[in-house]
C-alpha cells in the first residue's frame, strides 16, 4: 500500500509536470547555460536565499512537508525536504535549511491569497557559502518549479539627507500673507501646499505653483476611513504630529505575534522601527534618515493642532485624518529586498489599504518596458496586481471597498536620477508615477520624466533656490536621528506623497458625498486634476544643474497635480454647453485639466443617434487640443474622449508608455444666447 | 391771454399728477401663478436625468432665483428680476443682462406645472413641476462668487 501510494504521487508529480506552465527551452548565455525560469541574475541578491514559484499541483506535497516538519533541516543534519523526490535530492545537494512560504499562512487572507496564487511562491534557504547560480540552475531543472527569483536588494534609492527645520525660524518674507484654515505654525513654509511667491523660499517661486490644497480644505481634510499604506522606512508612529493619525490593526495577526499595531517591519521581520543603526557591506557606518516619516507627514500630518506642519490629508484635528499603516521595508540605512516589498504590499492589500504610498524605486536602468519588468520581477509584479485587485475577484486581492469594483491604487516616485523615463515599478502600466517640480512649479533638476511617468507634484529643490532648503519640502522627521521632529527633504519621494495625499484626500470627498468610483474613473480624474506647466517649458533653469526645459516638453506628465480639481470632479461632470449653428472650438479644460490643450487625444466616440439628435454635419474631432463640433439641433448627447495622460501613446507590453484616461460628458445644444450665464 | 397761461399750467399740472398716479397704479405684471419653486422636469421633451439640474424660485414681488448645475460641478445661483403678464415672461439677471430669451409661459390645470417656450427659431421648451428646492441647492453661491461654487459648511 505504501509503495502504491508513492507510485500515485509520482504520477500525479508527473501529471503537474505536464500540466504546469509553459516553460521556455533553456538558452546560452554568457558562455554559460541559463534557464529561461531562472527571471533576474544574482547581482545584488540576497546570498543564501532563493524565491521560487511551484506549480499549481505540486504544491500539496511541499504544503505536506511543511506541516510533517521536515521543511527545516533537522536537529540530525537532514536537509530541509520538499515532498518531490527530484527536488530533495538538490536540497540535499545545497544543503538547504529550510523552505518557508513567501507570503505566511494567515487564516484570515488565506482564501484570497490561495485564489491569486501567490500560496506558490516559496524561499529556499541554504548556507551563505553557496553559490547561488549554482542552486539557481539546480533548481531550475525541478519541473514542478516554474519561477526562479533570486532575492534581489535595492539600496534606497533616495537623498537620505534631511535638514532639520531650525528653531526659531526667521518668518517668511510673503508676497502675500498665507491663509489658510488651520493653525500648524510651520504651514506656512509648506509652499508647496500654498505657493505665494514666498521671496524667502526662492527668488523665483511661483504662486499657484502648489497643490491648492487650501480651497480643497475647505471640503475635507480627510476620513479616518482611507487607509493609506506607507511602503517605505518605518514611520515614526509616536510622532506628536503623526501619532492621531496612524493607522491601528483593529485584530493584530498570528503570524506577526500579534504585534502588528501600526504595521509591520518586513525587512527585519520585527515590530516597526525608525531610528536604527547599522553597517554596510564595506563596513560604513549607517542608520534610517527619516524618510518613511517625511513621507507620512506629507500625506497625513495632524491638522489644526496648533502643532508643527500640516499635511494634505491629515484632517482637521478631530480625529477625521486619512490613516497611516507603515509597511516598513527600509532599515538602519539599508538596503530591502523583493521578498520584503512583496510582503509589504500584500499587507497593505489584506488590511485594506486603497493606496500604496511608494517613494522607492528599481535603479535597473535596463528594465524599461512591462515586458521587462514582468520576466524580472515576476513576485512584485503579482503582489501589485494583488494590491490592485479586489478580494471578491476570481485572483483575490485588495480587502478594501473604497472603490466600485475594489482593489487599490499603487503610487510610485518616477526617480532621482533624471533619465529619460520613470524608474520602475513607476512604470508599470497600472502604476501611477509622480515626476518632481520646484517652488518655480519647473521641473526639478533631479526629476526622472519621459515614458511612465505620468503626473507632477512639488518635491522641492533644495539646491540653487536663494531660500536653500526653504526650497525643499517640509515635513515630520525623526527627532532621535535628525534632532528635530521637523525637516526639509527633497526629491520625487517627497512629490510622491502629495499624489497620494490628494487622492486620499479624494477618496475622503468621496466618501463623505457618498459617491463611488471604480479604480478607472477615479485614476482618470486624478490624473486630468491638473495644473499646465507645459507653456512654461522653454530655455535653460539653472539650479541644481542646468537643464533645458525643451527637454521636459510633454514629459512630465498630464501636468501639476491639483487637490480642488480632484474634488470638483467628484462633486459631478459639468455639462458641455454648445450654441447651436456654430462651429466651436472648446478647449477640454473642465474635463483634462490644465494641460488639455497638450494632451494626446486618443478617441472620441458618440452614438450614431446622438449625432442625428443634435444634427451634427459631421462627426466631432479633436483638433489641436479642442474639441471641434457642429450642431444643428437643440438637445442632450453624451460623448466619450480618451486621452494619455503622460507621454504620447499608452504603454504597452514593449514600449514605457501613459496611462488611457477615458471621461464621459453630456453636450448640451442650445440656441438660446448667453449659454453660461444662466438657464433662462 | 393771461387765463389762457392759467389754463395750460393747470393742463400740466393735472397731467403730471396723472402721470404720477398711474404710475403708481401699475406696477410690473407679476402672474401670482408663478410664484414658488420649480424644479426642470423637461426639456425639448427630454428629462434631464444625470446630466444637468435646474431649479427656479419666483416670487411675488417679481424676483426670483435660477439655481442651476449645468456647466459647473455644483449648484451655482443666478438672481434677477422679471413681468409675466399671463402669456410672456420676460427679466434681466441681476448684473443688467437680460434674459436669454423672452419666453411664452402656459400653467398647468392644476397650477403644478409651467411650459415655457423660448421666442426664437430653435425649439427651447421648458416643462418646470412645483417642487420644494432642496437646502443644500438653496445654499449654492452666486454665480461668479466663490471658487468653491457651493457655500459649503466650513469645519472652523
Amino acid at each position: 500500500m505504501k509503495y502504491m501510494n508513492r507510485l500515485l504521487a509520482l504520477a500525479l508529480i508527473m501529471l503537474a509536470s505536464c500540466t504546469a506552465e509553459n516553460l521556455p527551452e533553456p538558452e546560452a548565455g554568457n558562455g554559460r547555460y541559463v534557464s529561461e525560469k531562472i527571471c533576474n541574475t544574482s547581482d545584488n541578491a540576497v546570498k543564501g536565499k532563493i524565491i521560487a514559484k511551484f506549480s499549481e499541483e505540486a504544491v500539496p506535497y511541499v504544503e505536506a512537508a511543511v506541516a510533517r516538519g521536515v521543511a527545516t533541516k533537522s536537529g540530525s543534519g537532514a536537509a530541509a525536504q520538499s515532498g518531490i523526490e527530484a527536488l530533495d535530492e538538490i536540497l540535499e545537494e545545497i544543503d538547504a535549511i529550510s523552505i518557508k512560504r513567501v507570503f505566511p499562512v494567515s487564516e484570515r487572507f488565506e482564501g484570497n491569497t490561495r485564489k491569486a496564487g501567490l500560496h506558490r511562491w516559496y524561499s529556499f534557504t541554504f548556507s551563505e557559502e553557496q553559490d547561488l547560480d549554482e542552486a539557481a540552475e539546480m533548481l531550475a531543472s525541478v519541473a514542478e518549479i516554474s519561477t526562479i527569483q533570486f532575492n534581489s536588494t535595492f539600496s534606497p534609492s533616495f537623498s537620505q539627507k534631511a535638514i532639520p527645520l531650525p528653531a526659531g525660524a526667521a518668518p517668511a518674507v510673503t508676497r502675500s500673507i498665507v491663509r489658510a484654515d488651520f493653525n500648524d505654525p510651520e504651514l506656512l513654509w509648506q509652499w508647496h501646499y500654498i505657493n505665494n511667491g514666498d521671496l524667502a523660499v526662492s527668488q523665483t517661486a511661483r504662486p499657484g505653483a502648489d497643490i491648492n490644497v487650501a480651497e480643497a480644505w475647505k471640503l475635507t481634510a480627510g476620513d479616518s476611513r482611507i487607509i493609506v499604506a506607507v511602503v517605505d522606512e518605518g514611520v515614526k508612529y509616536t510622532h506628536p504630529d503623526l501619532a492621531a493619525n496612524m493607522w491601528t490593526n483593529p485584530e493584530p495577526s498570528e503570524e506577526y505575534d500579534r504585534q502588528d499595531i501600526h504595521g509591520w517591519n518586513f525587512i527585519d521581520d520585527g515590530p516597526i522601527t525608525w531610528d536604527k543603526e547599522g553597517k554596510d557591506q564595506y563596513g560604513q557606518e549607517t542608520s534610517d534618515s527619516g524618510h518613511g516619516t517625511h513621507v507620512a507627514g506629507t500625506v497625513a500630518a495632524v491638522n489644526n493642532n496648533a502643532l508643527g506642519v500640516a499635511g494634505v490629508a491629515g484632517g482637521t484635528g478631530k480625529g477625521d485624518g486619512v490613516r497611516i499603516m507603515s509597511c516598513q521595508i527600509f532599515s538602519k540605512g539599508l538596503g530591502t529586498n523583493d521578498e520584503a516589498i512583496c510582503n509589504a504590499i500584500k499587507y497593505a492589500a489584506d488590511h485594506g489599504a486603497s493606496i500604496i504610498q511608494c517613494s522607492y524605486g528599481n535603479n535597473d536602468t535596463a528594465v524599461t518596458s512591462e515586458r521587462d519588468y514582468r520576466k524580472k520581477s515576476p513576485l512584485e509584479r503579482e503582489a501589485l496586481d494583488y494590491f490592485m485587485s479586489p478580494a471578491s475577484s476570481p485572483e483575490g486581492g485588495n480587502t478594501s471597498d473604497v472603490f466600485a469594483d475594489g482593489g487599490g491604487i499603487a503610487i510610485y516616485a518616477a526617480g532621482n536620477d533624471g533619465l529619460s523615463h520613470s524608474n520602475f515599478p513607476g512604470g508599470y502600466n497600472d502604476c501611477i508615477s509622480v515626476t518632481a517640480v520646484g517652488p518655480d512649479g519647473l521641473p526639478a533638476y533631479y526629476t526622472c520624466y519621459g515614458p511612465g511617468c505620468n503626473i507632477a507634484a512639488p518635491g522641492g529643490e533644495a539646491t540653487g533656490h536663494s531660500g536653500g532648503e526653504r526650497a525643499g519640502i517640509l515635513s515630520t522627521l525623526v527627532s532621535e536621528i535628525s534632532g528635530s521632529d521637523y525637516g526639509y527633504m527633497q526629491g520625487t519621494s517627497m512629490a510622491c506623497p502629495h499624489v497620494s495625499g490628494v487622492a486620499a484626500l479624494g477618496l475622503s470627498y468621496a466618501l463623505k458625498k457618498d459617491r463611488k468610483f471604480t479604480r478607472e474613473e477615479f485614476t482618470s480624474m486624478l490624473l486630468t486634476s491638473v495644473n499646465d506647466i507645459e507653456s512654461r517649458l522653454e530655455g535653460t533653469k539653472k539650479t541644481g544643474q542646468t537643464i533645458y526645459l525643451e527637454d521636459y516638453q510633454g514629459k512630465m506628465g498630464s501636468g501639476l497635480i491639483d487637490a480642488y480639481q480632484l474634488l470638483m470632479q467628484i462633486e459631478g461632470t459639468p455639462c458641455l454647453r454648445v450654441p447651436v449653428d456654430e462651429l466651436q472650438m472648446i478647449p477640454l479644460t473642465q474635463y483634462f485639466g490644465g494641460s488639455a490643450e497638450n494632451l494626446t487625444y486618443r478617441s472620441l466616440e458618440i452614438s450614431d443617434e446622438d449625432m442625428e439628435k443634435l444634427g451634427m454635419p459631421a462627426k466631432p474631432e479633436m483638433s489641436d487640443g479642442k474639441l471641434m463640433i457642429r450642431c444643428n439641433k437643440p438637445g442632450v448627447a453624451h460623448i466619450t474622449i480618451s486621452a494619455i495622460a503622460g507621454g504620447k501613446r499608452p504603454g504597452t507590453d514593449t514600449v514605457m508608455g501613459g496611462i488611457e484616461v477615458t471621461k464621459e460628458f453630456a453636450i448640451i445644444a442650445r440656441g438660446t444666447a448667453g449659454m453660461d450665464d444662466g438657464w433662462l | 391771454m393771461m387765463k389762457r397761461y392759467i389754463y395750460i399750467l393747470l393742463a400740466a399740472i393735472s397731467a403730471f399728477v396723472l402721470y404720477g398716479c398711474s404710475k403708481e397704479e401699475a406696477p410690473l405684471p407679476v402672474d401670482k401663478g408663478l410664484a414658488g419653486e420649480w424644479v426642470l422636469s423637461s426639456w425639448n421633451g427630454t428629462a434631464p436625468g444625470e446630466d444637468f439640474s435646474v431649479y427656479m424660485a419666483i416670487r411675488e414681488d417679481g424676483t426670483f432665483d435660477i439655481f442651476e448645475k449645468v456647466v459647473t460641478p455644483v449648484y451655482v445661483r443666478y438672481s434677477g428680476t422679471f413681468t409675466a403678464d399671463g402669456t410672456t415672461f420676460s427679466g434681466t439677471y441681476n448684473d443688467g443682462r437680460p434674459l436669454n430669451a423672452t419666453y411664452g409661459y402656459e400653467l398647468g390645470d392644476d397650477g403644478n406645472s409651467l411650459t415655457m417656450t423660448a421666442s426664437g427659431s430653435v425649439e427651447d421648451v421648458c416643462v418646470y413641476t412645483r417642487t420644494d428646492i432642496p437646502d443644500d441647492v438653496l445654499s449654492a453661491s452666486e454665480a461668479g462668487g466663490t471658487k468653491s461654487g457651493t457655500d459649503i459648511p466650513r469645519f472652523l
